[in-house]
């Protein structure tokens, strides 16, 4: 698990949530700041990361599934994004996905 | 003569890890420390960017800056092309380190493993004349000398290929004698554009790049 945690880091994401670098800039965010981000019904805290090839209106979280008692796993501190995404039967289509995107807001965590 | 000699297609490779991976397996080196690592690089700003996954490492360099600062001669080349350090030598000076204009070389004072203690597969990979000293990638030197040995080609009989190459999914790396003319780099080399990197510095690297340029 730490090596594909060393590896898997070489790849810019795997440490926070990628937003738009020029998005980050307006909203006084720096590369690594932690950022919060939220649904009216749940929030999860991350760090920058700072790209070029995201849209200026998108955040992308890699983590799906959390880890809140796996040892050494627990403490990558890697935001998960169904925290924040609804689970419904009725966004889910017949393949099993379900709709992984939702509205948020963002803001610098204090 | 020979020259081995690595050639990675950017346009091939989709930044997998998976060379990375293989690297840290064949060579039991501890966390942190990647001989081979691959990029994640942007060129441009949105929207006009573009994503390049760049695979590094040791260049294996004709003329080596990193051996020309040893004070020890630890740092020396092969007739083959291969830059070698010898850990019986190497002080630790780390001259090299901050030489290498490729940030290739790494070097660990203590031992480091995992998760602390050292597993099983650690213990057996764990080599004490890497503490301390200068350490890079070897092209897998071991793994040639011994395909060799059998009468195997590097680069192409995957027991005497450097354990990345053989790792590729994408085919993007590959490995063999730039001097042969009929060798499998060579005519990648001259069927495709490519480039070496910070060629200004007149390192002479032994690994290039297969790049289409834009026109």
């Amino acid at each position: 698990m730490q090596l594909i945690k060393e590896v898997a880091d070489n790849i810019a994401g795997h440490k926070g949530v990628i937003l738009n670098a020029r998005t980050a800039e307006r909203l006084g965010v720096a590369e690594g700041d932690l950022v919060e981000i939220a649904t009216p019904k749940a929030s999860v805290r991350a760090h920058a990361v700072l790209r070029q090839g995201i849209r200026p209106d998108t955040l992308l979280l890699l983590g799906q599934f959390d880890h809140w008692a796996t040892p050494f796993a627990k403490d990558f501190e890697m935001p998960s994004m169904n925290k924040l995404v609804p689970m419904s039967l009725a966004l889910t289509d017949a393949t099993g996905s379900g709709a992984d995107v939702v509205r948020v807001s963002l803001r610098r965590a204090a | 003569v020979t020259r081995w000699a690595m050639v990675a297609d950017l346009r091939r490779c989709v930044g997998c890890q998976t060379c990375t991976a293989a690297c840290k397996h064949a060579n039991s080196t501890p966390p942190d420390v990647q001989w081979r690592r691959v990029l994640d690089m942007e060129v441009g700003e949105y929207p006009e960017v573009r994503r390049a996954f760049v695979p590094v490492g040791c260049m294996h360099c004709a003329d080596p800056p990193c051996m020309h600062v040893c004070p020890s001669t630890a740092t020396r080349q092969r007739a083959d092309g291969i830059v070698t350090i010898d850990y019986d030598l190497c002080i630790g000076c780390a001259y090299c380190a901050v030489a290498c204009p490729y940030q290739a070389r790494y070097k660990t004072d203590h031992p480091s493993f995992a998760y602390g203690e050292a597993m099983p597969s650690e213990q057996q990979g764990f080599d004490a004349r890497r503490i301390g000293v200068a350490t890079k990638c070897t092209f897998c030197a071991d793994r040639i000398d011994a395909g060799l040995a059998q009468g195997l080609v590097p680069g192409v009989d995957p027991d005497a290929t450097p354990a990345c190459v053989n790792s590729c999914i994408a085919k993007a790396l590959h490995f063999g004698d730039a001097e042969d003319p009929e060798s499998n780099i060579s005519k990648l080399l001259a069927e495709n554009q490519f480039f070496r990197m910070h060629e200004e510095l007149g390192t002479e690297p032994g690994f290039y790049y297969l790049w289409d340029k834009r026109r």
